[in-house]
């Protein structure tokens, strides 16, 4: 018997090893875990819990009824999005609101009138032929009688929403 | 040795074969006996009026499709996706790439700051030496494929990364070490480390959007439609009807990850 006693030890070591084990487990590992799958379960709501920045042209409507209008009636409609040029909704609403970090993190959209369009509407040869393309700003100025400078902007000549020449 | 002579081999292969086919029975009419008891089950659970009926209703399993032959390389998507999803700059959920193909047969993927600022025609980051002129080109936007059979997923050591019920491939941000293994697994380049948070970030098709019934951002502020996002279970949804009239492709199918992101007018150029 006297033998034994190294192998009873070593037995109890590891018990104490294994329910250390089951004990921190269940105490590190959520427990929504592996509910469907080998993921946090919880981590779904989550994710979905965050807010829409983007809103759509209809969310614009009520307080900008004469720009929406103008712009529904041009070419733009159904193609470019007011965000698309102004910026998430969200953050605008935010900021009329006064709230403190309302401020967008990078702007991407300034609006200026000439960067935007110059994106979809600057001839690039592999562009899809469907979009009206000019060569550039001031061959298109040229071309149509104008005077180009370098403060010439797009909305110099065009409605900024209905792409109207003024 | 003796013990070893052909009548005992004989006895002891006869012996074995027999233990095996013995088994073999007893499973497979263990087997069937349960596949019956199951089958039997099946039509007990349906019995309540309706109920199942309810439960077996086709969940949404979503979709995209990406037209390269509308696609215009205007960058929207790319800007739009940023602002909607916080996405750390000279990193990117989607991208756009521009493939031109010139006379002598090369062909150069151009893609400056992932098309967040669209495509100038002047200051080509890539071009063929000497006075080349392009024959062919087309943009092909890029994002995560959502792939049915997802090398990110499996390669996961702590269950961060994940796929919900409609097919969208997430990660956990609480969960993820940020241990990188994903970013090398995926073959599409779609997922990096958040500088800031230090944990795996990617394309979610805007889950906190389409789970609410909204479009993903890219696809909202795309001006050629170029993206089409939805429910393929659905018979009549945009995509469906997309799927339905086109012949689409995916990207690297040799993979074998089998993506739920689909493509309009891919070149075997396109990689």
């Amino acid at each position: 018997m006297g033998h034994n006693k190294h192998i009873l030890r070593l037995l109890g070591v590891l018990g104490a090893v294994v329910v250390l084990f089951v004990v921190v487990r269940t105490m590190v590992v959520p427990k929504d875990f592996g509910k469907t799958g080998h993921f946090r379960f919880g981590a779904i709501e989550e994710e979905k819990a965050k807010t829409a920045r983007f809103q759509g042209a209809d969310a614009c409507k009520d307080c900008h009824a004469e720009a929406f209008k103008t712009w529904t009636e041009g070419k733009h409609k159904h193609h470019i999005q007011c965000e698309n040029c102004h910026g998430p909704r969200l953050w605008h609403v935010r900021q009329m609101n006064g709230e403190p970090d309302a401020t967008p993190p990078k702007a991407y959209w300034n609006a200026t009138g000439i960067v935007e369009c110059k994106r979809c509407h600057v001839k690039t040869f592999e562009r899809a032929p469907q979009v009206k393309s000019i060569e550039s700003v001031q061959a298109h100025v040229t071309e149509m009688g104008g005077t180009f400078s370098p403060t010439t902007k797009c909305t110099d000549c065009h409605n900024q929403h209905s792409l109207e020449v003024k | 040795m003796s013990g070893c002579d052909n009548d005992d081999k004989d006895t002891s292969r006869r012996e074995f074969i027999k233990t095996v086919l013995d088994a073999g029975a007893k499973t497979f009419t263990f087997g069937s006996l349960i596949c019956i008891t199951a089958k039997l089950r099946l039509p007990e659970a349906g019995a309540s009026d309706g109920v199942v009926q309810k439960e077996l209703q086709m969940p949404a399993i979503y979709g995209f499709l990406v037209d390269t032959m509308k696609c215009i390389g205007c960058g929207s998507c790319v800007r739009a996706d940023k602002a909607e999803n916080d996405v750390p700059e000279q990193y990117f959920r989607t991208w756009v790439e521009q493939y031109t193909f010139y006379e002598n047969g090369e062909v150069v993927v151009n893609s400056p700051k992932g098309a967040s600022e669209g495509f100038a025609e002047k200051g080509r980051a890539f071009q063929p030496k000497g006075d080349e002129k392009p024959v062919k080109g087309f943009f092909v936007p890029k994002l995560c494929n959502h792939c049915i059979n997802t090398p990110c997923i499996q390669v996961c050591p702590v269950g961060a990364s994940y796929k919900t019920p409609e097919g969208v491939v997430l990660v956990d941000k609480k969960t993820c070490v940020g241990c990188g293994y994903c970013v090398q697994a995926c073959p599409f380049g779609s997922r990096y480390i958040h500088p800031v948070t230090n944990v795996a970030d990617k394309c979610t098709w805007c889950y906190h959007r389409i789970s609410k019934g909204l479009k993903p951002a890219c696809v909202l502020a795309c001006p050629v439609g170029a993206r089409t996002f939805g429910n393929v279970n659905d018979a009549n949804s945009e995509i469906s009807k997309a799927l339905r009239e086109n012949r689409v492709q995916v990207l690297k199918s040799y993979m074998g990850t089998n993506p739920r992101t689909r493509y309009i007018g891919l070149d075997s150029e396109v990689i």
